[in-house]
């Protein structure tokens, strides 16, 4: 069991996952700088541009720390460089665990710390690999016929296709929406306390002097979204 | 198509195809360096289970998304996933931010910059999980916290209604119908509820259109500018 954790914990392992990472953030410095000054041509100012920052960091902030669970749970079983590997690309961690569970059992040993063995971890790895990596593809082969498509409906009537993309929105947000309430009373009350404090805050940043509560109403409303959901759980349960 | 749509495609391909063959290359050197090969015919049944689970989520994400975020944004996304919980919410906060509809060049631009700055903070928030690993267990393990970690994306996905919802009432009442219908009462998987519901959306917005019930405001506000 020693000699299993020490492997797939060797250092070589790290310093790869490492240096993908590292490449992986170059690529995102190189959309960052190109989205950066096109939004800039576009007459996005650098003030805005610097709310959009701070704004996106605060809102990864918190989904983050569901993902460094997920690391943790996989960490004792896979080691860390592959976890670390799988959550910071590509996968979603849920996606992950399940193929990771698959290729063990598959391979006759049971996912856990005491169970795992050698070859059911490169099982492992590649099931996650092979298996949560489809939908890149995908998107790389079929995003720029699809983006086509959609530019010849905008040259046909520009004012139909923005009410389009805000039907899918509209229908995205209220499909995860609905998703999650069905799990239970927790969930649904987090929603609809979230739903109401955002509209709140929109309406008093409607007030010049609270004009900033515009900028900070979406990361403010999912804080309030926790603090309910910390409040209400103990009376429900 | 924009210059820049051009570009963001020629990078994202380039890039999108350039990480996919380094993340892969990771079991690849794992199975050299250790000298142990997977047994194909024992993954296999579990890949293609993901494949068919994660294609079809694929298929309804190509019709939702690139209206809304434009194809730069998307990529990324691809690349560093966590889609729903982090580069959505992250995109549509920037064009609320700037006072921007979807759909447009400049929420085009201002998306690739949300996701890049979300993609960056995730992978430094997690290397930084990985470093704090043992003083951070109890913390982000006691049982006083974990009903607001199991909440998390119902509180995104609250706070995106909050802020979108409102734009067409209408809609959003038929949509939310729609799903309910779908989900609850059909009880259909999720991709399809969410394919199915685009189209069913999109076909009583046409109608509401046609019938000048929605997207009168907008031309009216234009003729005032």
């Amino acid at each position: 069991m020693d000699d299993y954790i020490s492997l797939v914990n060797s250092g070589i392992l790290n310093l790869f996952v490492g240096v993908i990472l590292l490449l992986v953030t170059i690529v995102c410095i190189i959309f960052l700088r190109k989205g950066w000054s096109q939004a800039k041509t576009l007459g996005v100012t650098q003030a805005e541009l610097k709310k959009i920052v701070v704004n996106s960091v605060g809102i990864s902030l918190v989904p983050s720390i569901p993902i460094v669970l997920s690391v943790m749970v996989m960490v004792p079983v896979l080691g860390v460089a592959l976890p670390w590997l799988r959550t910071s690309v590509i996968g979603s961690a849920n996606n992950e665990l399940i193929a990771a569970t698959m290729a063990a059992e598959a391979t006759g040993v049971e996912f856990s710390a005491n169970g795992m063995t050698m070859p059911a971890w490169i099982n492992a790895a590649w099931a996650m690999t092979l298996g949560c990596s489809i939908a890149l593809p995908i998107v790389l082969v079929v995003l720029k016929p699809v983006c086509r498509t959609y530019d010849t409906f905008r040259q046909k009537d520009s004012r139909w296709i923005g009410i389009f993309s805000l039907c899918a929105l509209i229908t995205v947000i209220a499909a995860f929406s609905v998703s999650n309430a069905i799990k239970g009373a927790m969930p649904t009350i987090v929603i609809v306390s979230c739903f109401v404090f955002s509209y709140i805050c929109t309406l008093v940043a409607k007030n010049p002097k609270l004009k900033w509560m515009k900028d900070y109403s979406f990361p403010l409303t999912i804080l309030f979204g926790l603090v309910v959901s910390l409040v209400v759980s103990p009376i429900i349960s | 198509m924009s210059d820049f749509e051009k570009l963001m495609h020629r990078y994202g391909r380039i890039y999108g195809w350039a990480m996919l063959l380094a993340i892969s290359a990771f079991p690849v050197m794992a199975s050299i360096y250790f000298g142990i090969w997977p047994d194909l015919a024992v993954i296999w049944p579990g890949v293609l289970t993901m494949w068919i689970l994660m294609a079809s989520y694929v298929l309804s994400e190509m019709i939702a998304f690139p209206p809304i975020l434009g194809p730069g944004s998307l990529y990324l996304t691809y690349i560093t996933g966590n889609l729903q919980n982090q580069k959505i919410p992250c995109a549509l906060s920037a064009m609320s931010v700037a006072g921007i509809e979807t759909g447009t060049e400049k929420a085009n631009a201002v998306s690739v910059v949300a996701v890049a700055v979300s993609s960056i903070t995730t992978t430094i928030i997690i290397a930084l999980g990985i470093l704090l690993m043992t003083p951070l267990k109890p913390v982000l393990n006691s049982e006083f916290l974990a009903p607001a970690f199991n909440n998390v994306v119902p509180a995104i996905f609250g706070a995106l209604a909050g802020m979108w919802f409102l734009k067409e009432v209408k809609v959003s009442v038929a949509s939310i119908l729609i799903c309910i219908l779908g989900l609850l009462v059909l009880k259909i998987d999720m991709q399809w509820v969410l394919l199915g519901g685009i189209v069913l959306t999109v076909l009583v917005a046409r109608g509401m259109y046609q019938a000048g019930i929605i997207g009168k405001e907008k031309e009216t506000d234009k003729e005032k500018k």
